[in-house]
C-alpha cells in the first residue's frame, strides 16, 4: 500500500539506473580494444591486469589495490621510478603551460601530484610577468582561441583585473585513501584554499559541464573500466577552447629498450612493492595494466572518436611515458 | 638544474626515498583540526549529482549532500564528499543504490 509519491519516486529511480545500468552496457560493446569474453551468464568481460574479470568487479579491485597503496604511493613512485616520475609529471605542466586564473581539473588525482606542481607553476607565472608573451607552449593556438580563456583579462576598465579568477584546481579521484593523503598534503603545502577533494567516479563526473579550462589524468585512465566514457565526461566538463591532457605508460617502442623494461617491470618492480610496501599483488597488477592499455596510436584515435581536435601524443623516455592532448574545439 | 633540484633537493626523490627506507616513511595523520573535517560549503558551487547532474543540497544535520530530485544522498567522509553513484543512497528506503541490484527490486 505505498503511497502514490513514494511510487513514482521510485519509478523515477527504476528509470535512471535501467539507463545508467544499459547505457554502460551498450558503450562497453561500442569500445574498442581490449580481448573480451563473453561469460556464461551474459556478462561481458574486462581485464585486471592479465586477469579477465567480470566488468562489474574491477571497479573495486581497482579501489581496493588504490587503498592498499595510498599510504606509500609517494614512496613507491619514487622507488620504481628512481624518482623520473617527478620530472616526467614536471615536464607534463611545463608542456600545459597554463595562465594563472586557469581552472583545473584533475581527475584521478588523490594525492595531488599534478594539481600541486600547477599551482607551483602559476604562483611563479603570477610573480613574474604576467603579460609574458614569450611563455612557451607546445601547441600554436591561434590568437582567436587564447583570447577565449583569457576574456577575463580584457577588461573595460581596470576593475575586473583586480577581480580575476584564482587559480584553482578540483581534485577528483574514485578513492577515498588517496584523498585523504592529497588533502592531508595540501594542508602541509599550503595549498587548501586553491584546492578542493572530491569522491567520484571518472565515468560520471560530480561536475558541471563547460566549466574547465584544462583536464588532466595522469597515470589513472588505465584503471578506469570503460576509457570511452571517460573521454566523454572530460569532453563534457571541458570549456569550448578547453584541453585535454593525459599522462599515462604507454608502449616502448625499441625493441631492445623493451626488452630491458620488461625485466624491470616483471621482476624489479613487484618485489620492490613486497619489501616497501608488503604488496607484492598491487604492483604486479600495476605492471600488468601497462600492457593491458591501449597503444598510443589506438588511444589518441578514442580521443578523437570522443570529440576532441588536434589530437595528438607525445612519447617521453622511449615510450614509457606518453603524453596525449587533444583541445574541446 | 632543474634535474639536481628534482632528484636531490630538500623534498627530493632521493632523500624521500632513503627516509622511507631507514626511517619510517611520512604518513600523513588525519589531524583532529576540524577544518579538515568540515564541509566546504562554497563547493556547492561546483558540484552536481552524478546521476541528474543538477544542483545538491547540503543537509548539516546527516552531513550529506542531497538530490532532491532523483531522492538520492551522497555522504561526506571528513570534508571529502563521496559523489561515486555506487556510494549513494536512496533517502526514502535509506538502502544502498547498488547497480547489481534489478530495477523491480527498487
Amino acid at each position: 500500500m505505498a503511497a502514490p509519491m513514494v511510487k513514482r519516486s521510485s519509478l523515477i529511480i527504476n528509470n535512471i539506473f535501467s539507463n545508467y545500468i544499459r547505457k554502460n552496457i551498450s558503450k562497453c560493446k561500442r569500445s574498442i580494444s581490449f580481448s573480451r569474453v563473453n561469460g556464461g551468464e551474459n556478462t561481458s568481460q574486462t581485464h585486471f591486469g592479465y586477469e579477465n574479470i567480470p566488468e562489474d568487479e574491477k571497479e573495486e579491485r581497482v579501489y581496493k589495490v588504490f587503498e592498499n597503496v595510498a599510504t606509500k604511493y609517494d614512496l613507491m613512485n619514487d622507488a620504481m621510478s628512481a624518482g623520473i616520475h617527478r620530472l616526467w609529471k614536471d615536464y607534463f605542466i611545463s608542456k600545459m603551460a597554463p595562465t594563472p586564473g586557469t581552472q583545473l581539473v584533475d581527475v584521478a588525482g588523490g594525492t595531488g601530484d599534478i594539481a600541486f606542481r600547477f599551482l607551483n607553476y602559476v604562483r611563479n607565472e603570477d610573480s613574474e610577468s604576467y603579460n609574458n608573451q614569450d611563455r612557451q607552449s607546445d601547441v600554436e593556438t591561434p590568437p582567436e582561441l587564447r583570447s577565449i580563456s583569457e576574456s577575463d583579462e580584457i577588461s573595460e576598465s581596470g576593475e575586473s583585473k583586480t577581480e580575476k579568477a584564482k587559480s584553482f584546481v578540483t581534485i577528483c579521484d574514485i578513492n577515498q585513501a588517496m584523498l585523504d593523503v592529497g588533502k592531508s598534503k595540501a594542508e602541509n603545502l599550503g595549498f587548501s584554499s586553491e584546492t578542493c577533494f572530491i569522491q567520484g567516479n571518472a565515468e560520471n563526473l560530480p561536475l558541471e559541464s563547460n566549466k574547465y579550462d584544462v583536464y588532466t589524468i595522469a597515470y589513472g585512465i588505465r584503471n578506469c573500466t570503460h576509457i570511452d566514457k571517460v573521454l566523454q565526461e572530460a569532453y563534457r566538463v571541458l570549456k569550448p577552447g578547453g584541453r585535454f591532457m593525459c599522462l599515462e605508460f604507454s608502449h616502448v617502442t625499441n625493441p631492445l629498450i623493451q626488452q630491458l623494461y620488461d625485466s624491470y617491470s616483471f621482476q624489479v618492480i613487484p618485489v620492490m612493492g613486497q619489501v616497501l610496501a608488503q604488496d607484492w599483488k598491487s604492483y604486479q597488477y600495476l605492471v600488468e595494466s601497462i600492457r593491458q592499455f591501449p597503444k598510443q596510436e589506438e588511444f589518441v584515435e578514442m580521443i578523437r572518436n570522443a570529440g576532441f581536435k588536434m589530437a595528438k601524443y607525445e612519447n617521453i623516455t622511449f615510450g614509457v611515458t606518453a603524453i596525449h592532448s587533444g583541445f574541446k574545439i | 638544474m632543474l634535474c639536481t633540484r628534482t632528484l636531490l633537493g630538500e623534498r627530493g626523490a632521493v632523500l624521500n626515498l632513503a627516509r622511507g627506507i631507514i626511517l619510517s616513511p611520512p604518513v600523513y595523520h588525519d589531524e583532529p583540526d576540524s577544518t579538515l573535517k568540515n564541509f566546504d560549503e562554497n563547493l556547492l558551487k561546483v558540484l552536481t549529482c552524478p546521476l541528474s547532474k543538477k544542483p545538491l543540497r547540503y543537509d548539516k544535520e546527516t552531513n550529506q549532500l542531497l538530490s532532491d530530485e532523483i531522492g538520492v544522498a551522497y555522504s561526506i567522509i571528513d570534508g571529502i564528499p563521496n559523489l561515486n553513484p555506487q556510494d549513494a543512497r536512496m533517502l526514502k528506503t535509506n538502502s544502498n543504490i547498488n547497480v547489481k541490484i534489478k530495477p523491480t527490486e527498487l
